[in-house]
């Protein structure tokens, strides 16, 4: 195996999931640190990855001996963080790995390095992609959201390539009150038009790693469905309320 | 007999409250002549000791004595001259004055089906006064002793008179109408005629067989049997009669201490190949002139319309209890056209609801199931029944369970000591169990008049009860705490203690194979469905065994809350992934022939039913395992109603503190 394989980074590793893939068993890689500083964030530990604790390190040969051992049952690998996509040197060799075995590969990804996200969809070591859009795309919204400054150009350039690239996908936002208005919804539907599908997901102060997101209430049941209904006139919408 | 009264021993001021509701003046003859009838006492002992009891009740200045404070005294007496065999046939069964108060003001915390009622009193006083009988006159000193210390556990003494659980076919219903009290003195219905009619013969059947077996009613096929009164019928109408089903069974608050009828129904998406060919019986108890093959459509509309029911919940959108929905999934089932959707409505309603168990039918495997996980593997035998599904009637007489841990603790670490103590418990099982078949036995041969009527009601040529069929089975407890202390690690922490493990069952099997042979009874293995019994025999472990019980034993140490792992399972707690879970588990299953499940625990996470779906498929194909069911934890608000998946302290709509939290007790 070479090196790189072996350097790869794995703050966190869940054996079985039937919960980030629908239709599917995957299993789940979580790579330690993130370009955003998003205030909501439910995995802020894995935001600064020199902050990770040693003992959540796994090795990358333990992830690839159990994906070939369970490959009866595993249908695919998420990678997740953090933002994945800067670990490329390691993680291209490490999903080639996977590819060997069989296995499909889905991405979570911020979308904000679509450089990383088109190679990685070049070299066809992602099956799915799952990228978050947290704000309307607006520098201004996007900023708050996502606690950086970040040019919405680079969110759009990877929604218009994951679009256009015909791996299966899907988009999310998750609806953070303060963050993410009822009104933003259909801006952001029509932003994703042509998209497989747009995940609305209902926002839960559990774990959310600053104030005064970790006690701020949800948006109801209703209110999710009511927005769905606004973005289902431009994309196809899910919503995921728990 | 003559008995000479001795009229100047009657004191004219003392009378004696009877058992029978009257007050009679003293006379010492009665005692003697219950000695002599009740325990076969010879005369002059029965008068010496009536006379000394005579002169005790006269030296207490009592103007009233009752029936059984005089039985009381007696008994003192009789011990007093050493007649101890005398005095266990002479004793009074029942429960003291305080305890009943405390069964009026303190609810029951037993069973978790029960609800406190008059009626759930009534069923336990009876319960103390049958478990005192059955401990005392219908097992042997010897099995009563090792269930009373823990050594093995008797399954539902309180229903002694009553065989364990039963698997029925509706087919009897249709073809010879409802007898609801086996003896046709109670109004008496003809084969119904209509869909309704029918599936209301089929819940009072059950409640009234529920009368009559201590544990689970058993409906095998229930969409199939039910279908060929369902042609032409539109969906709207066979939903409409699927709720009905449901309700009327988990409504139905009337059977065995005003709990609800145990009842699995078992369902099957396909027909199944043994039933293929067989004659139908549709309205009016006539043969239709087709097959069952003819009636797949109808079957798969009544079988999706009640686990839409299932999904939906009651009027609160909490889960059915009851009745248990079992799919068996089968080879059939994955060529059968529609069953990939059906199967993610299953799912779906396990993963919300928790009632789906699937029943992993393998190969030419043919099962029905009972109850939590009691499931009869029909042998050549019984298959032959298949040709007249009214006479599939099964029945397990009685569930003993092993006590695997105080077995390892018993040895010392000494295996061959181990095995040899988990033989001598397994023969006190086989010997309790022929006990139990006699007193059954002689219960049944009373025929029409006897206590179990609908158990003795011949329509077919034979009783409905077969009793010559009857399974007799043997459970275990503790097989992780056994193996955690023979070798110090639990069942999932090395391959060698899951090894070890395999080794035991493998022998426990071979064991029950051997006394089955030599006691002339079936005696399959059955995980036991032990809540209380874990409880039971790690508390008397404790008490009698601290040293080895405390390094094991599981729940909140130094509290009353504490339990073993039950049956084969693996520590519930135990950070296993399900696959490695349904996966390990599941190799012991095809070596526990009656009955063997595994639990999946989902928590909180809204898991996708479709991946579920995948893992139930994939469980079928890649492992041995028989039974998986999902628990999921559910939380209701009784404020506003509100569905919360997790176990909630407080509504996260209303923020009521008025929640009810519903998870699966295992």
């Amino acid at each position: 195996m070479p090196s790189t394989v072996e350097e790869l980074e794995i703050s966190g590793f869940l054996e079985t999931s039937f919960v980030d893939w629908d239709g599917l068993i995957s299993s789940v890689i979580y790579l330690p640190g993130c370009n955003l500083r998003c205030p909501f964030c439910h995995n802020h530990e894995l935001i600064f990855s020199d902050k990770s604790p040693k003992d959540m390190k796994i090795k990358p040969q333990l992830v690839l001996n159990h994906l070939n051992d369970k490959k009866e049952w595993i249908d695919g690998l998420t990678v997740t963080g953090g933002e994945p996509t800067f670990h490329m040197g390691m993680l291209v060799p490490f999903l080639e790995h996977v590819k060997t075995i069989g296995l499909k590969v889905k991405l979570d990804t911020n979308g904000s390095n679509p450089a990383a996200i088109r190679k990685l969809i070049d070299l066809e070591l992602v099956d799915y992609v799952a990228m978050d859009v947290k704000a309307q795309l607006s520098d201004d919204k996007y900023h708050a959201a996502v606690g950086v400054n970040l040019s919405v150009d680079k969110i759009k350039e990877s929604i218009t390539l994951i679009i256009g690239s015909g791996v299966d996908h899907e988009f999310r936002t998750t609806v953070v009150p303060t963050l993410v208005s009822a009104s933003d919804i259909p801006l952001i539907a029509k932003d994703l038009i042509g998209c497989k599908l747009y995940v609305l997901q209902k926002f839960h102060n559990e774990n959310a790693w600053k104030e005064p997101f970790n006690t701020m209430d949800s948006h109801t049941d209703d209110e999710m469905k009511a927005m769905g209904d606004s973005a289902s006139k431009s994309v196809p919408v899910k919503l995921r309320l728990r | 007999m003559a008995i000479k009264k001795n009229r100047d021993s009657e004191d004219k001021t003392l009378f004696v409250r009877t058992s029978d509701d009257d007050i009679r003046s003293w006379d010492k003859v009665f005692i003697v002549k219950s000695l002599m009838s009740e325990v076969g006492m010879p005369e002059p002992d029965a008068i010496k000791v009536a006379t000394e009891v005579e002169f005790f009740i006269k030296n207490s200045n009592l103007k009233f004595v009752s029936a059984p404070l005089v039985r009381e005294i007696t008994n003192t007496k009789l011990l007093e001259h050493g007649y101890e065999s005398y005095r266990k046939r002479y004793t009074r069964l029942g429960l003291p004055l305080n305890d009943m108060t405390d069964l009026f003001f303190n609810s029951n915390k037993e069973n978790s089906n029960v609800h406190h009622s008059s009626e759930a009193i009534n069923m336990t006083i009876s319960g103390i006064a049958k478990k005192e009988y059955a401990l005392l006159n219908v097992f042997s000193d010897d099995v009563a002793t090792a269930h009373q210390n823990g050594t093995i556990h008797l399954h539902d003494l309180d229903y002694i008179d009553r065989p364990y659980c039963t698997g029925n076919s509706i087919e009897y219903l249709k073809k010879f109408g409802l007898v609801m009290d086996g003896r046709g003195n109670l109004t008496v219905a003809k084969p119904a005629k209509h869909a309704e009619v029918l599936i209301l013969h089929l819940t009072k059947f059950a409640a009234a067989l529920q009368g009559q077996f201590a544990g689970a009613i058993g409906w095998d096929a229930v969409n199939l049997f039910l279908a060929p009164y369902l042609v032409g019928m539109k969906e709207e109408k066979i939903k409409q009669l699927a709720q009905m089903m449901i309700y009327e069974f988990a409504q139905q608050a009337v059977s065995r201490g005003g709990q609800v009828t145990f009842t699995d129904t078992n369902y099957f998406w396909e027909v199944p190949k043994h039933f293929m060919d067989v004659p139908a019986i549709g309205p009016g108890g006539k043969f239709t002139g087709n097959n069952y093959s003819e009636y797949e459509e109808e079957a798969q509309s009544f079988a999706k319309a009640a686990f839409e029911v299932y999904l939906k919940g009651d009027a609160y959108g909490r889960p059915f209890f009851f009745p248990k929905p079992d799919l068996h999934i089968t080879e059939r089932f994955f060529k059968t056209d529609g069953h990939k959707e059906f199967m993610d409505l299953a799912t779906e309603v396990g993963t919300k609801m928790g009632n789906t168990y699937f029943i992993f039918d393998r190969g030419d495997e043919v099962k029905i199931s009972e109850c939590c996980r009691l499931q009869f593997k029909l042998n050549e035998n019984d298959l032959l029944d298949v040709k007249q599904p009214w006479k599939m009637r099964y029945s397990a007489m009685q569930n003993v369970t092993v006590n695997l841990p105080r077995a390892a603790y018993c040895s010392r670490g000494n295996e061959a000591v181990l095995f040899d103590k988990i033989s001598q418990a397994m023969e006190l099982a086989a010997k309790a169990h022929v006990q139990k078949k006699q007193f059954i036995g002689k219960i049944l041969a009373l025929g029409a008049s006897s206590s179990l009527p609908i158990l003795t009601m011949n329509l077919d040529g034979e009783p409905y009860y077969r009793f010559d069929r009857a399974s007799f089975l043997v459970g275990m407890l503790g097989l992780n705490e056994l193996v955690q202390f023979m070798i110090g690690k639990e069942l999932h922490e090395t391959t060698d203690a899951y090894k070890y493990g395999l080794k035991v069952i493998a022998f426990m099997r071979k064991k029950a194979e051997e006394l089955g042979h030599k006691y002339s009874i079936h005696m399959p293995l059955e995980q036991t469905p032990a809540e209380s019994t874990a409880y039971r025999m790690a508390k008397l472990d404790m008490e009698h065994y601290p040293n080895p019980t405390s390094k094991v034993v599981k729940g909140q140490a130094g509290t009353p809350y504490i339990y073993y792992t039950n049956s084969t399972y693996f520590n519930i707690g135990a950070p296993m992934s399900p696959i490695d879970r349904v996966t390990k588990e599941g190799a012991f299953h095809p070596m526990i022939d009656a009955g063997a499940m595994s639990h999946v625990w989902l928590g909180e996470s809204q898991s996708d039913p479709r991946a579920l779906t995948n893992f139930v498929m994939k469980t079928f194909k890649n492992t041995m395992n028989t039974q998986i069911a999902f628990s999921p934890e559910i939380t209701f608000c009784k404020t506003c109603n509100n569905k919360m998946s997790g176990l909630k302290d407080r509504c996260d709509k209303c923020a009521s503190v008025k929640v009810e939290g519903i998870t699966r007790t295992e």
